[in-house]
């Protein structure tokens, strides 16, 4: 698969939490010729059945990306906005945007003092400037309610490296769809679930999961590197480059050892290259799937990703290849 | 006639940081050769357009340099380290993707946001290649290599521009545009595309020691009072047309210069902004300050999120710079 391509162009159609509806459309266009049979739920998580005679795996990837909402005009044409899906608000300061009707704006920072602190820049320090003078105008391009997000963009960097605002977790669904093409012979009964609403309170997976029972669950998701100098130090294990990274811990979430102790041995006997993902915050869908039904075995392949929750976030191909092959060995296993 | 946004993208393009204007010169040199008698540039790269006249010397000036990054090294894990050309903000610069001069992308990471913006600095960021050594980084950007902002130069509803430099190739677009509408004038005229104002207005003041002119008018952008990214004390707005100078940081415009620039707006019937801006300085100072002193005064146009890589004009407002600098070109001095 080429990764880069298919993240540039899931990222041209993909919107936030809540409003799934075209990447949803361009991921069942992609998995169909790889999987039996493809259905979406009440919430709009996309699920891919591939039939095996075995135990019910769930292997999600959520399809969301972050974005924000108008919320009110003001009558310098400034647009006030809700978030979704960022983590320092600092990082937006001069981020080009799209809104949903496809008008070009960019976000601005309220301007303190020199002696401030961009840490201590919040949410309601930014405003949408769409270029306008008026309420009205900045009503008539984007209306309270109305949706926008970072413009959809991808560039390549040295070797097989690459950036984008959209890393976040349109990467997990490229390993997904890569996994349904390349899959071979499995006992499993394999459940491939885009989920939805991950970034706003990791509803979608967890109904999925209610649906499907599975008996272990694996959640690819897009986890924050360690080994860059602006990474907040000693909170990340992860290292770019340095191979699919199996997911121990993050804040609120164990994996069930039955999970990373057999995706450790499959990593071991495949002879892949991978790391153990370790970190005190951060949430993912994982939790929440833990916790569906009687409890699930859960797990998480943790795609290494430098900037994670900001806007420019950086991937290696080669890790993505990593998870892919992880995935796949222990699938085949 | 010139296109402000197709002129605009095809200036970026060709933009470097101050001290390598000769692409953009050779650029600009050739797009004023239509409308000009004579074309020199000089030894340090000033491009000097001179449409000859019988009358007295008028000098225009606009910066082709543009504020960048000029590589010192890279650390072991490959980032590149840089130092500041022109007047970068820090605390503005996290997550702005870059380009070097070679084609080398990358993005700017700032090591702490928790630190008075006034207090960050050049030391505080750094810019990744997606490199994983220091001695790969060195061969993909050697020392000394420029970079520039990699964000691109759109259109937006209602005639703004979004661009890594209006400040100031929208006032060089506008300067091209003027020496267009100029037909038969009595006065001498020398439109001068400047270099290295971004590091202390050097270029015009050379210019003008050669020039000798009897007025000098510069064309910059200027702050303006819509912008909560600069929530200046001005009563200047974008969209409004552009202004006639009083009074900047670095110069107070000469009075007669200034009665000049407004009389020929007047005759001519434009309208413009009166502007005291109280950030920054232009080529106005150098021009003023040359040989045994020049009458100088300035054109600006209203820019939001200037020294961002996502600066904001009204192509009005780029229309009416060049309109009244057409005017002053023609009035008799």
């Amino acid at each position: 698969m080429n990764y880069f391509e298919t993240i540039r162009d899931l990222a041209k159609v993909a919107m936030p939490a809540g409003f799934e509806e075209p990447q949803a459309a361009a991921i069942a266009a992609l998995a169909k010729p790889w999987c039996d049979e493809i259905t979406s739920d009440i919430q709009g998580n996309l699920i891919c059945h591939k039939k095996g005679s075995g135990e019910k795996i769930m292997i999600s990837a959520h399809m969301d990306v972050p974005g924000f909402m108008a919320m009110v005009q003001q009558k310098d044409g400034l647009v006030k906005f809700a978030s979704m899906g960022y983590k320092v608000p600092a990082d937006l300061q001069h981020c080009r945007v799209i809104t949903e009707s496809g008008v070009t704006g960019v976000i601005r920072c309220e301007f303190k003092d020199a002696s401030a602190k961009p840490s201590a820049i919040k949410d309601s320090d930014l405003y949408l400037d769409l270029g306008v003078s008026t309420a009205e105008e900045a009503n008539a391009l984007a209306p309270a309610g109305s949706l926008f997000r970072l413009q959809p963009w991808a560039r390549q960097l040295h070797g097989r490296r690459f950036m984008t605002p959209y890393a976040n977790d349109l990467a997990g669904c490229a390993v997904l769809l890569d996994v349904m093409e390349r899959l071979g012979e499995t006992d499993y009964d394999v459940y491939f679930v885009f989920s939805v609403r991950e970034l706003e309170g990791q509803t979608g997976a967890a109904c999925a999961a209610w649906q499907i029972k599975p008996q272990q669950a694996i959640v690819v998701d897009c986890v924050r590197t360690g080994d860059e100098p602006a990474a907040p130090k000693d909170h990340y294990a992860l290292k770019m480059g340095a191979g699919s990274g199996i997911k121990m811990k993050e804040q609120g979430f164990l994996s069930n050892p039955q999970v990373t102790l057999a995706l450790r041995e499959t990593a071991r006997k495949a002879g892949l290259t991978w790391q153990m993902d370790i970190k005190a915050d951060g949430l993912s869908d994982a939790s929440r799937v833990q916790r569906v039904d009687g409890g699930i075995f859960t797990g998480g392949v943790s795609i290494p990703c430098r900037g994670e929750g900001g806007p420019v976030q950086i991937l290696d191909e080669n890790d993505l290849e990593q998870c892919a092959n992880l995935l796949l060995a222990y699938l085949e296993d | 006639m010139f296109d402000v946004f197709e002129l605009q993208q095809q200036l970026v393009l060709a933009a470097r940081p101050s001290g390598s204007e000769q692409g953009i010169g050779a650029l600009i040199a050739a797009l004023a050769k239509p409308f000009c008698d004579e074309i020199r540039t000089d030894a340090l790269g000033n491009v000097i357009c001179r449409k000859a006249g019988p009358g007295k010397k008028i000098m225009f000036s606009a910066h082709m340099d543009v504020i960048g990054f000029i590589a010192l090294k890279a650390d072991k894990s490959g980032n590149i380290l840089v130092d500041k050309i022109g007047g970068q903000r820090a605390a503005q610069l996290n997550h702005t993707p870059v380009r070097f001069e070679n084609g080398v992308r990358g993005v700017v990471r700032l090591k702490t946001n928790d630190k008075a913006a006034s207090a960050l600095g050049m030391g505080d960021l750094y810019i990744d290649i997606g490199a994983s050594s220091d001695k790969e980084a060195m061969e993909l950007v050697p020392v000394g290599t420029r970079a520039m902002f990699d964000t691109p130069t759109e259109l937006l509803e209602g005639g703004k521009l979004l661009t890594p430099y209006a400040d100031d190739l929208t006032a060089c677009a506008a300067q091209l545009m003027a020496m267009e509408m100029v037909k038969n004038n009595h006065n001498d005229l020398y439109f001068v595309f400047s270099v290295q104002e971004e590091v202390g207005c050097k270029g015009a003041g050379v210019a003008a020691f050669g020039i000798a002119p009897d007025l000098g008018v510069a064309c910059d952008v200027c702050y303006c009072a819509d912008d909560p990214a600069a929530k200046r004390d001005m009563v200047v707005k974008m969209g409004q047309g552009a202004t006639i100078k009083i009074k900047d940081v670095g110069s107070i415009g000469t009075p007669e210069a200034v009665e000049f620039l407004r009389a020929a707006a007047r005759d001519a019937g434009e309208s413009w902004q009166d502007e005291i801006l109280t950030g920054g300085g232009t080529d106005t100072r150098t021009i003023q300050l040359s040989r045994d002193g020049v009458a100088a005064a300035c054109i600006s146009i209203p820019c939001r999120g200037i020294h961002s890589p996502a600066e904001m004009v009204a192509v009005s407002d780029v229309e009416s710079a060049a309109r009244l600098m057409a005017a002053a070109a023609a009035r008799a001095l």
